[in-house]
């Protein structure tokens, strides 16, 4: 090769590792508060009254301010045009995020979180279009996988708050899920991964049902 | 209830764009493919050459090369802007053995490796209109398409050595050894890839180097007489070559 061919070579290669490290030290920075979320809201399983679950929800939200600056830098560090080229590095946190947010959101309003409520939440916008990219964004995908997490937590709800004599919150919970569900099920999904979440939905809108028909049947909720 | 509505409007938007987006993924897979296999063909064609078909063999290639590019023409638009990347996984597995035919090709024409701007330059070579989507080349693409090479020329040292052209298996001999070493400058930890194209380039030039020095022992002990038939097992069929009776 000649030897500035070899040297752009190198250079470029350097240029990518380096920011790839770059990139991977700040989302182990991002997974300490998104770790953090999931403590307190692990708690609404054992919370009785909906004040100690509006008491959880305050203190899970206070993470995101230290969620949001790390996002930041993390969108500094991302050349728009190459953000396909590092977009693996975070998925996984950023959909944990937006679980943290679709949950919480949820728990203070019985809905499904907004685009514009989640870009308050985590700083940055889902892109929900093809068009080339233009600044660091939530993809599709990460949105889909976070909502997509939300099933399985609230079934788990679901069955504690019957415990805990929360009869009302499953049947909100069930209408919730199912509306989930239909939405899903607009979707033409390919055979990957958010396919394959979205196939296991199913169980938890059973054992969620399984709860409403449950606690319905003994004449416990209105 | 508002927010049902809109939840309905969003998801049906969220179809719109992942329906768009498999498509295009699987054109340009579907693309990738027919670049494949067209390329594996014209690497063949080029393996053909000898002393006497050089012209007729770089003429026809020339022919099957603009099939090629008539299909990179139709994935250009798919892959501007931040697509590139998006889609770059879908789309380099055609253009690495593209890359592969190319470099071969220039090689056996002008003893030279191939750059990433010639291999650009071709790419672009059908678009008059310099609005046109253009072609770009990842270094990338570049490397793992070009360390493929040395497997098309090693087959093809071997049949020169079994033609008894020694020459032409030295002159691929030193153009491997120098590529290897600049692999070898070139990877490092979290190449996976690049790291195992090195690894059975290192095995081709390997053996081209043994095949060449088995040759120069030949020709010490039995110089110009030895009758090249005799200690290969490897025949072209395009080579007129004589018979053992």
């Amino acid at each position: 090769m000649e030897s500035n061919t070899l040297t752009n070579l190198q250079n470029y290669i350097t240029a990518d590792t380096e920011t790839r490290d770059k990139l991977r030290e700040v989302v182990r920075e991002l997974d300490v508060p998104c770790r953090g979320l999931t403590m307190p809201l692990n708690k609404i399983h054992v919370a009785k009254t909906d004040e100690d679950i509006q008491a959880v929800v305050k203190e899970a939200k206070e993470s995101f301010g230290a969620i949001r600056p790390i996002i930041q830098r993390l969108a500094e560090l991302v050349p728009p045009e190459r953000y396909y080229r590092y977009n693996d590095i975070w998925g996984r946190t950023m959909q944990q995020a937006v679980f943290a947010a679709a949950l919480i959101t949820y728990l203070e309003s019985h809905q499904m979180i907004t685009p514009e409520q989640l870009k308050e939440y985590l700083g940055v916008a889902v892109k929900f279009d093809n068009d080339h990219v233009t600044e660091f964004h939530i993809s599709v995908e990460e949105y889909l996988h976070g909502i997509l997490s939300l099933p399985s937590e609230l079934a788990r709800f679901a069955v504690n708050s019957a415990t805990h004599q929360a009869y009302h919150r499953p049947m909100q919970i069930s209408e919730f899920v199912s509306r989930l569900f239909l939405s899903f099920q607009q979707l033409n999904l390919k055979n990957d991964s958010v396919r394959k979440r979205f196939d296991s939905l199913k169980y938890d809108v059973k054992k969620i049902e399984d709860v409403v028909f449950n606690v319905s049947v003994r004449g416990l909720c209105q | 209830m508002a927010t049902q509505a809109n939840s309905y409007e969003l998801f049906h938007q969220i179809r719109d764009t992942l329906d768009q987006h498999y498509d295009r993924r699987e054109r340009l897979i579907k693309l990738s493919r027919d670049i494949t296999q067209q390329s594996k063909k014209l690497i063949f064609h080029l393996l053909r050459i000898n002393a006497t078909n050089r012209d007729r063999i770089f003429a026809e290639a020339d022919k099957r090369h603009q099939d090629i590019l008539a299909l990179f023409t139709r994935a250009a638009p798919e892959l501007q802007g931040s697509d590139r990347w998006r889609y770059a996984g879908n789309i380099t597995g055609g253009l690495q053995e593209y890359i592969e035919a190319l470099a071969l090709w220039w090689f056996l024409r002008d003893r030279v490796l191939i750059t990433i701007d010639d291999i650009e330059a071709q790419l672009n070579l059908v678009l008059p209109d310099p609005s046109q989507p253009r072609w770009v080349v990842l270094p990338s693409d570049y490397l793992l398409g070009v360390a493929d090479v040395g497997g098309e020329l090693m087959r093809h040292a071997i049949s020169s050595l079994a033609k008894g052209d020694p020459n032409d298996a030295l002159q691929i001999c030193t153009f491997l050894q120098s590529l290897c070493g600049d692999f070898e400058t070139l990877t490092g930890p979290g190449q996976r890839e690049a790291n195992k194209k090195l690894v059975v380039l290192r095995q081709c030039l390997a053996k081209v180097e043994t095949a060449c020095f088995q040759a120069q022992l030949q020709r010490e002990e039995y110089g110009d007489k030895v009758d090249v038939t005799l200690w290969t097992e490897e025949e072209s069929a395009d080579a007129p070559h004589t018979s053992y009776g």
